[in-house]
């Protein structure tokens, strides 16, 4: 199994961006990914608990040995709608 | 008066039960419709549209909707569709609705649309038959939204699209992504025939406001972009009903 490290960095980003969108749990075209070393950083938003911990078991997944600094953050949304008046 | 509530951009999952009703209370006193710019589903599952019905369920005001990329994405948009449709919901992919409501009529042209990009930076109709295809697909999807559209009579016209018309709403995205967001094919047909309003979503890092070349705002109604479940947009014209709308209409 390919390790982070052992191929270039963009290619390791492009893979798991790819697995990040083709995932049923994650389906996520909205995660930004920066890899370093053995590590991956992800950010962004998502909009349930569940979605943020699928991101990081579909990371686990391709490269078991990564370290993940998951800093997505999930949604939550105000309740007071904004009002807009158009003539 | 006739108010609208937009949202886009649900991406509700198995887990989002509840998410979406909490903040639907109180809107049938305060809006006459709700429309949905799609993404309704996350990975188009039609488990996650039944999420979404189960979430209106006993919701009082009409509900009009479009598909996004994400409704489509398991390849069950038709069934998704039905989901919908059995549970009281208008679905547009190129058709058009009108809600009468007190304040008058509201006229609904709705189709997904797609990407393609913006004046200078667009893709062309040239090349591989898969380059055709795509750039295909959305001047069909123009070509709906116009003649719809110039065909609907209403107090208030809205076009209702998941991808955008123009670059201004996109604003916040990267500007590399921006061909797969919209296409400024849309804002040309919406310019042709004529609408009050744009509604889209899909650009969930995008601005919330823009308008046509021709003039037409344009609203991104994506959650992300709002930072709250939906937006109201109160149109003082039409069918009136009490005098406070009276003196608004009569100054316009
Ligand atoms: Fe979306
Ligand atoms: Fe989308």
């Amino acid at each position: 199994m390919t390790e982070l490290g052992d191929e270039p960095v963009e290619y390791s980003v492009a893979h798991i961006k790819e697995a990040l969108a083709a995932d049923p749990h994650t389906a996520e075209l909205h995660v930004e990914v920066q890899v370093k070393g053995s590590s991956v950083a992800v950010t962004g938003r998502v909009t349930t608990d569940e979605r943020r911990n699928a991101v990081e078991e579909v990371i686990g997944r391709l490269y078991p040995g990564a370290r993940i600094q998951n800093y997505i953050a999930v949604e939550v949304l105000d309740a007071d709608p904004t009002v807009e008046d158009l003539s | 008066m006739i108010t609208i509530a937009a949202a886009a951009d649900l991406h509700l999952g198995l887990d989002s039960a509840g998410s979406f009703k909490a903040v639907l209370e109180g809107l049938d006193s305060s809006a006459d419709l709700l429309l949905l710019a799609g993404d309704l589903t996350n990975y188009g599952d039609p488990a996650e549209a039944r999420v979404f019905t189960d979430e209106i369920a006993g919701f009082d005001l009409p509900v009009v909707t479009v598909l996004g990329n994400h409704d489509y994405h398991a390849g069950a948009e038709s069934e998704i569709r039905s989901i919908l449709e059995d549970a009281g919901v208008t679905v547009l992919e190129g058709e058009s609705v009108s809600v009468s409501c007190d304040g008058g009529t509201v006229a609904v042209a709705g189709i997904k649309g797609f990407g393609g990009g913006f004046a200078g930076a667009s893709a062309a109709d040239f090349g591989e038959p898969e380059m055709k295809q795509f750039v295909a697909h959305t001047k069909a999807a123009a070509e709906s939204i116009e003649s719809s559209l110039s065909s609907l009579e209403g107090d208030v016209k809205v076009a209702l699209l998941h991808y955008s018309p123009i670059e201004a709403t996109l604003r916040g995205e990267r500007l590399e992504i921006y061909p797969f967001l919209g296409s400024y094919l849309l804002a040309e047909a919406v310019d042709r025939a004529g609408a009050d309003i744009v509604l889209h979503g899909h650009a969930h890092t995008g601005a919330e406001r823009g308008t046509t070349p021709g003039g037409i705002p344009v609203r991104n109604v994506a959650q992300p972009v709002l930072g709250h479940p939906y937006a109201l947009f109160r149109f003082h014209r039409g069918r009136l009903s009490g005098d406070s709308d009276q003196d608004t209409a009569d100054a316009s």
